[in-house]
């Protein structure tokens, strides 16, 4: 369950970035510290990137670097999820969330309150995984009450949702990212959510 | 002769000022005005500027949109300027980060340099990335260390030694002038006096008194003949 990488050299003949470009965009932090993932290589240490989410991220740059500024890119790709909040009843018109999961676990009383992102965030994870047919509902009330206790101990910092099934029963965990994980062979990893993901996915439906 | 003084504008932040030898609380001040030898416990942060001269030590943090150094400043932990000038030592215990950084002296990172400029005379010790769109070092005396240089532009040259070198050589032995780095990239690179694993740019020059075990260009790729290199490769990409 290993995360495919891309070595920084690849990376900018993939892409036909620079060196310079490459640490300007880390400056302005359009390219998030953790990213850069060190390991020695024969040449020396060498530095590698989470292929899927670098390759979308420099595409992201390169498309919208013409009309934006890199301040304003920076505040669009890793702004503050602090500030993006919405009413229920502007959320559930979205339709990002089945209805059926805005029922069970969104049902806050009244249609005007306001939800954070991280519900938001909790409420998308969830409908995803049960979209993609890997949890049932009864199983998504584990999720969602492991995401509410646990999520908020992150502070902010990259982690993953871990599936693992053993004999079918389901059980989750949240884990820092890219943290190694062995279990015994009865154990099943069903599925790792990296939530940075979820958080860029649903940012760029909210914007 | 100590006098610390707190002045309150109205609605606004008091000033820090220090005269003397003398010790202040850190916190949130207008301006930060050091003259003499200065000690502050906790982080400080100045809204306007802070102006050192002599010596500072913070046990904390550094804040201000404006530093101007002169004499010896450390910081135990890290510094985030707009602007940093100065001559003399400046010394962290952690990241700095700044956007112009002209110093005469020498800097001295705990952690990683990032800043849009830095133009450095004197020495430079970086323990992890040094990060800048335009970098300008001119060694003198000591030997300068960096971890990984990365940005834009990166100069690197021996500025004329001076006739003190033989009382430097004397007090500090084995050190020579010239930069030790591990990784150096750039796109446009020009290096002199350089000791570095690999140095990969666009456009490269190595200058005299390098010695460098690798380098990968893309475009060009100047050699001076009194410099050492490994092993070159032209990248195609």
């Amino acid at each position: 369950m290993d995360i495919e990488l891309i070595s920084k050299k690849e990376l900018l003949e993939a892409t036909g970035i620079s060196y310079g470009q490459l640490y300007r965009w880390k400056r302005k932090q359009l390219i998030p510290e953790e990213w850069f993932i060190r390991k020695s290589a024969y040449t020396g240490q060498e530095t590698f990137f989470p292929r899927a989410l670098m390759l979308a991220r420099i595409d992201k740059i390169v498309n919208m670097k013409d009309d934006l500024s890199l301040d304003e890119l920076a505040d669009r790709l890793t702004g503050q999820q602090a500030g993006i909040e919405m009413r229920k009843r502007e959320f559930a018109a979205l339709q990002l969330v089945s209805e059926m999961v805005m029922k069970r676990w969104g049902d806050w009383d009244n249609e005007e309150c306001m939800f954070g992102f991280q519900d938001m965030l909790y409420l998308y994870t969830v409908d995803a995984l049960l979209k993609a047919g890997e949890i049932s509902m009864e199983e998504g009330d584990t999720l969602m009450s492991v995401l509410r206790n646990h999520y908020v101990s992150f502070k902010g910092m990259p982690c993953e949702l871990v599936l693992i099934r053993r004999q079918g029963v389901a059980s989750f965990a949240l884990v820092s990212a890219s943290a190694e994980l062995y279990f015994d062979s009865a154990v099943k990893v069903a599925t790792r959510v990296v939530m940075a993901d979820q958080i860029e996915k649903l940012k760029e439906y909210l914007a | 002769m100590m006098r610390q003084e707190q002045q309150s504008w109205p609605g606004g932040l008091p000033n820090l000022r220090m005269n003397g030898v003398i010790r202040a609380a850190g916190g949130f001040y207008d301006n930060v005005l050091v003259d003499g030898v200065g000690r502050v416990s906790g982080d400080v942060h100045a809204a306007t500027a802070a102006r050192v001269n002599g010596v500072l030590t913070v046990e904390g943090s550094m804040e201000t949109p404006e530093l101007k150094a002169d004499g010896k400043l450390s910081i135990e932990g890290a510094l985030k300027s707009g602007i940093l000038h100065g001559n003399g030592i400046v010394k962290t215990g952690s990241h700095v980060t700044a956007d112009s950084v002209k110093l005469s002296g020498i800097l001295k990172a705990g952690g990683n340099v990032e800043a849009e400029l830095l133009h450095l005379n004197g020495a430079i010790t970086v323990q992890g990335l040094l990060n800048a769109g335009e970098i300008e070092l001119g060694l003198s005396h000591v030997e300068s260390r960096a971890h990984e240089i990365g940005g834009e532009t990166i100069r690197v040259r021996r500025i004329s030694s001076n006739s003190w070198k033989w009382l430097w050589k004397w007090a500090i032995p084995g050190s020579e002038t010239r930069l030790v780095a591990g990784v150096i990239e750039g796109d446009d690179i020009q290096l002199e006096y350089t000791h570095a694993d690999i140095v990969r740019g666009q456009r490269v020059t190595i200058g005299k008194g390098c010695k460098i075990g690798r380098v990968e260009y893309r475009e060009q790729l100047t050699r001076h003949p009194g410099s050492e290199i490994g092993k070159e490769e032209r990248i195609y990409g």
